[in-house]
């Protein structure tokens, strides 16, 4: 731990502050145009790897026109934070993303975001991007199983060698030898799978706060010894999308990202990508007004739930969580879980199952201890603290006023 | 002879040992090579912890998991004397959200698992309009579901005493055009409501189950289970065509050391639980007319399940219509003061009964103890008396057929290893 | 025996403006630090969330506060090396002299002002260790606040330059794998580091006034006029 949180501190003052740069300049993106049109050109040069799916056929047959197309590319121009010059470049792209290979593979997980994935998210449009993905292999999604998903996937891996994007879901358990989880009929771990898997790749993206950091397997006291991708896969770029589970808008994003420029979004100190993780939860929050004006839902269904008031006093985490969901939100759009009167929980920062106490605010958070150790609310503590001392000055002065010694006394001595 | 193989499925994966006997499968052993430890974790933290770390059980159930932890939490408060009814409108958010869930499970299953399984038993192509079909019913279903829950999977809009979220009549109204959207889609895919008879999508199960002569493959002993008391569908034990009570005391759970997930019994017993146990117990006729034919059988658990979307898509739109947005949301203020309490929460998940039991001391979680709809399934069991799976798998021809029955109680690895 | 006062000045005109500007931040700092944390009393004024602005203002007070704060801190080092009026620092170097001294003011305290074999005309080691303890607590809280704050400027503009968010973050981000790795490990050292600071100030007020008494030294009129007196044996 000492040694990953040394290493932690040097990548602070490595990276270019957390900053987000939307506006780098008119060279810069000038630059960057003529680059991603070169990129573009050669990706379309290239065979399609999936079934060959055109994505401008599909949209017809779906009923979609050209129109809600560049709508929709236009939103995700906004979305990765490129200037409105570069829609026609990512609906490009979008079109020409059927070349990038994708494997996803599952380990410690709960299928969710594979679920969030496949079945329920993202401006419609983008479900449509998704089956343009050439997802070359999913667990749950192919119909292939046991020995002859393996056949396809080691197929795959030879294949696209060195240019397929590896999507990982779920943690990776080290304890018993990383016996807590093993893959197919060789019995082999988790942790040997990833390597073998990410040794071919262009690039590793951890999909949801499993794959991340761990998440829900690694809360204390982390029976499984689980960590995140980062912590296994070293000298790769890995992209962490976290969140429970992850916005589908954000994976698509990454790979569009990538299908457009050839290279991995710009990254935060915990690789996570600027666009989608670069604002905070609360800073767009649309309950934002309450919190400044101090309107505070007080319980559960109360006269300030009634009216959307701020859910900072019933532990919402949104001023410490930077995600994006409060702009893009969830299930096309839909909602999210503060539209629902229910607080952030923080599910994009790492350690949040045990630091981001849930449903009750840091006044009250009693926190768990990540070793089991003292509990004790800051308060509290303080409060402790301060009663301490005052009961140490308390004896002082006491003992002071019957024993302590004036120096005017020193004339009598 | 004996064949070793492995297995990978759909929801998670475990691995299937087959016994094979004169060319038919005679055994089966289920091994799952994988678990996280989540009784664990939620062990020592303040019981309200649960309400978020529960539903991350299984990404695929993760509301009935939900439920399952705040029916367990308000029946502990109710135990502890602590005195309070939800509001009709409270009851209404979490049951639509719940028939949300198992409709979506449901179709996706249809369209993603049993289809395809079944044009490669046959030696069909696979259509490749399947997942869209299944798409666009689950993807209107979650957003309907989004609108009362803020996201699908892992909602954690619920909270003792009620839901957090609020929802103006129209929010309501947009929820119930996404419901009659795919009510009508049904109509056109899977059942004719006005003869009740099935469909392109169902007809076409049905004639690939035919083709293959597997209508009544997988058949066992016939006894069946439902502990919940839900707005759908009634508790009760079926066995050998005899209705009677439950008694929660009888379900035993045991632990077995070979594999990461546990077996669980009823009265000494393997039961099958889900759609077809439900259907059975609640004396449903049109899924009775199909048992009385094909027992166990393959296409009564598809129809049953199938079937059971359908109603349930109905009832999701009848609660839609009757709920009164002027209720109260919430009508349990938080407690200060520190409790002691146990509590058993029944959920009917989409593969059956769940079950999540508590013990809380001074509002930390003592214990923790989920029983998921798949460990009554795929319970493994001894020699002489085995797990409900493993006797249907028992005769299956070939490798494929064997993995369709496995396949028809839509199993779920995740929530069985936790 | 006739005793002679003779006046010291102890503190300067800047230092005590400090002292008192620091003084009334901090409690300032506390009473809305306190409310930002958890916002302890309710708004009931019927009127719409932008007349309100509670949280606001409590937030805009407790954010002046910091940037007093953090001017002073950086005159109060340039001071503790550069002062030509004493150089503190001079006085935290462990050399024996220092220690020593350091013991008997310990134990001028402990003995209740029963053995007093130090120099009280000058502020003594254990006294200027007390006094960089809280410059040292200051300055944690200064940059977690800072680090607090820079998060609400994510888009790495300020109304002052795109300057002030970057630099915020090369001298603050490392506060994140300092205290525990995630952000509500910063607020969490930054609440905890309030309740250190009032311990603090409470042993301060009250030694202070122990001192006046006991030394009969006049050391309260420090803050006040600048200067204490010492008995000057004839």
């Amino acid at each position: 731990m000492a040694e990953g949180r040394d290493e932690s501190i040097k990548k602070l003052f490595d990276a270019k502050s957390a900053k987000v740069n939307t506006n780098r300049g008119e060279e810069y993106f000038a630059d960057l145009y003529v680059k991603c049109q070169k990129r573009l050109g050669e990706l379309k040069a290239m065979p399609a790897t999936g079934g060959g799916v055109d994505l401008r056929k599909v949209l017809e047959e779906d009923g979609f026109e050209r129109r809600d197309f560049l709508k929709w590319a236009s939103a995700t121009t906004a979305m990765l934070m490129l200037p409105a010059s570069f829609t026609p470049l990512v609906a490009e792209a979008a079109e020409v993303m059927n070349r990038i290979p994708v494997v996803w593979i599952e380990l410690s997980d709960c299928a969710g975001n594979s679920e969030a994935l496949l079945r329920s998210d993202g401006p419609k449009i983008d479900e449509i991007v998704l089956d343009i993905i050439s997802l070359e292999f999913h667990e749950t999604l192919q119909a292939a199983a046991g020995h002859q998903a393996e056949k396809q996937l080691e197929e795959a891996l030879e294949l696209f060698r060195g240019k397929y994007i590896l999507f990982v879901e779920g943690a990776i358990p080290l304890g018993i030898d990383g016996n807590f989880g093993t893959l197919g009929a060789k019995a082999e771990t988790f942790k040997d799978h990833l390597l073998r898997l990410a040794d071919g790749a262009a690039a590793v993206v951890a999909v949801g706060s499993c794959a991340t950091y761990g998440g829900i397997p690694a809360a204390a006291p982390n029976p499984t010894d689980a960590v995140g991708v980062m912590d296994i896969v070293k000298g790769k770029p890995v992209i962490n999308i976290p969140a429970c589970p992850a916005n589908p808008a954000n994976i698509v994003g990454v790979v569009l990202h990538y299908a457009l420029t050839g290279s991995v979004p710009e990254l935060d100190s915990l690789l996570r990508p600027k666009f989608a993780f670069g604002y905070r939860i609360h800073d767009n929050c649309e309950r934002r007004a309450h919190f400044d004006a101090g309107e505070y839902v007080e319980e559960w269904g109360d006269e300030g739930a009634k009216n959307n008031f701020c859910l900072y006093k019933m532990g919402c985490k949104g001023p410490m969580t930077f995600n994006n969901c409060s702009i893009i939100r969830y299930n096309e759009s839909v909602n999210w879980p503060i539209g629902v009167g229910r607080g952030c929980i923080g599910c994009s920062e790492p350690d949040f199952w045990d630091k981001y106490a849930y449903e009750r605010p840091m006044a009250n958070a009693h926190i768990k201890a990540p070793t089991g150790g003292v509990e004790r609310t800051v308060d509290q503590f303080g409060l402790g603290l301060l009663t301490a001392a005052g009961i140490g000055i308390g004896i002082h002065a006491a003992a002071s006023v019957m024993a302590g010694k004036k120096n005017s006394d020193e004339k009598d001595a | 002879m004996i064949k070793k193989d492995i297995i990978e499925k759909i929801e998670g994966e475990a691995d299937v040992v087959f016994t094979k006997k004169n060319g038919v499968v005679d055994d089966i052993d289920l091994i799952f090579p994988y678990s996280r430890g989540i009784e664990s974790i939620l062990e020592g933290r303040e019981y309200r912890d649960a309400l978020v770390i529960a539903p991350r059980v299984c990404g695929i159930c993760s509301h009935s998991h939900l439920i399952a932890a705040v029916n367990a939490i308000e029946d502990g408060f109710r135990k502890a004397n602590i005195a309070f009814e939800l509001t009709e409108k409270a009851r209404c958010i979490r049951d639509f959200a719940l028939s949300c869930e198992l409709i979506q499970n449901h179709i996706k299953w249809l369209y993603l698992v049993i289809l395809p399984e079944l044009y490669k038993i046959n030696r069909l192509e696979i259509p490749g309009d399947l997942i869209k079909k299944a798409s666009k019913i689950t993807y209107a279903i979650t957003k309907a579901m989004a609108i009362f829950t803020g996201q699908w999977p892992h909602a954690s809009y619920v909270v003792a005493g009620g839901v957090s979220c609020d929802p103006s009549y129209v929010e309501v109204l947009q929820a119930k055009a996404l419901v009659d959207e795919v009510l009508e889609y049904m109509h056109e895919a899977l059942f004719n409501p006005k003869e009740m008879s099935i469909l392109k999508d169902m007809e076409s199960v049905f004639t690939l189950l035919e083709k293959a002569d597997i209508l009544s493959l997988c058949m066992h002993t016939e006894n069946f289970l439902a502990l919940g008391d839900t707005f759908f569908s009634r508790s009760g034990v079926y066995k050998e065509g005899i209705l009677s009570k439950i008694d929660i005391e009888k379900i035993e759970e045991i632990t077995r050391y070979e594999s990461k997930a546990k077996d669980v019994l009823y009265d000494h017993e393997f039961v099958e639980v889900g759609p077809l146990a439900r259907a059975l117990i609640n004396q449903d006729e049109i899924v009775n007319g199909i048992y009385k034919e094909y027992k166990s059988g393959i296409w009564s658990r598809i129809f049953a399940r199938i079937f059971e979307g359908y109603t349930l898509t109905l009832k999701a739109k009848e609660i839609l219509e009757c709920m009164d947005v002027s209720q109260q949301s919430c009508v349990l203020s938080h407690h200060k003061k520190s409790l002691s309490f146990s509590g058993i929460g029944i959920v009917e998940a989409a593969r059956g009964s769940l079950v999540h039991e508590i013990v809380i001391k001074e509002n930390r979680i003592d214990t923790y103890n989920i029983i998921t709809p798949s460990q009554w399934n795929l319970s493994r069991g001894s020699v002489n008396k085995k797990g409900v799976a493993r006797q249907a798998v028992r005769g299956a021809r070939s490798k494929e057929e064997a993995y369709l029955i496995l396949r028809s109680f839509d199993l779920c690895s995740v929530c069985t290893t936790q | 025996m006739k005793f002679d006062y003779k006046k010291i000045e102890r503190m300067t005109p800047a230092m005590r403006i400090i002292h008192w500007a620091n003084a009334i931040c901090m409690i300032a700092a506390i009473i809305t630090g306190l409310y930002i944390a958890h916002p302890y009393y309710q708004s009931f004024i019927a009127e719409g969330a932008v007349d309100k602005y509670v949280m606001a203002w409590n937030r805009w007070v407790h954010f002046i506060s910091a940037i007093i704060f953090d001017v002073t801190s950086i005159v109060v080092v340039y001071l503790y090396f550069f002062s030509r009026f004493e150089k503190p620092y001079r006085k935290l170097i462990p050399n024996a002299k220092n220690v020593k001294e350091f013991g008997e003011v310990v134990l001028n305290l402990l003995t209740l002002n029963r053995r007093k074999r130090f120099d009280s005309t000058h502020s003594d080691s254990f006294n200027t260790t007390y006094f960089t303890i809280f410059h040292l607590l200051l300055f944690f809280m200064l940059f977690t606040g800072l680090q607090l704050y820079v998060h609400g400027l994510e888009s790495g503009e300020s109304s002052i330059g795109a300057w002030w968010p970057a630099f915020l973050h090369i001298t603050t981000d490392w506060t994140i794998p300092v205290t525990g790795g995630t952000l509500m490990d910063v607020r969490i050292a930054h609440h905890i580091t309030m309740w250190l600071i009032i311990v603090w100030i409470v042993f301060h007020i009250y030694y202070q006034i122990w001192r006046t008494i006991f030394w009969e030294e006049g050391d309260i009129a420090i803050v006040f006029g600048g200067s204490k007196f010492v008995k000057d044996k004839e």
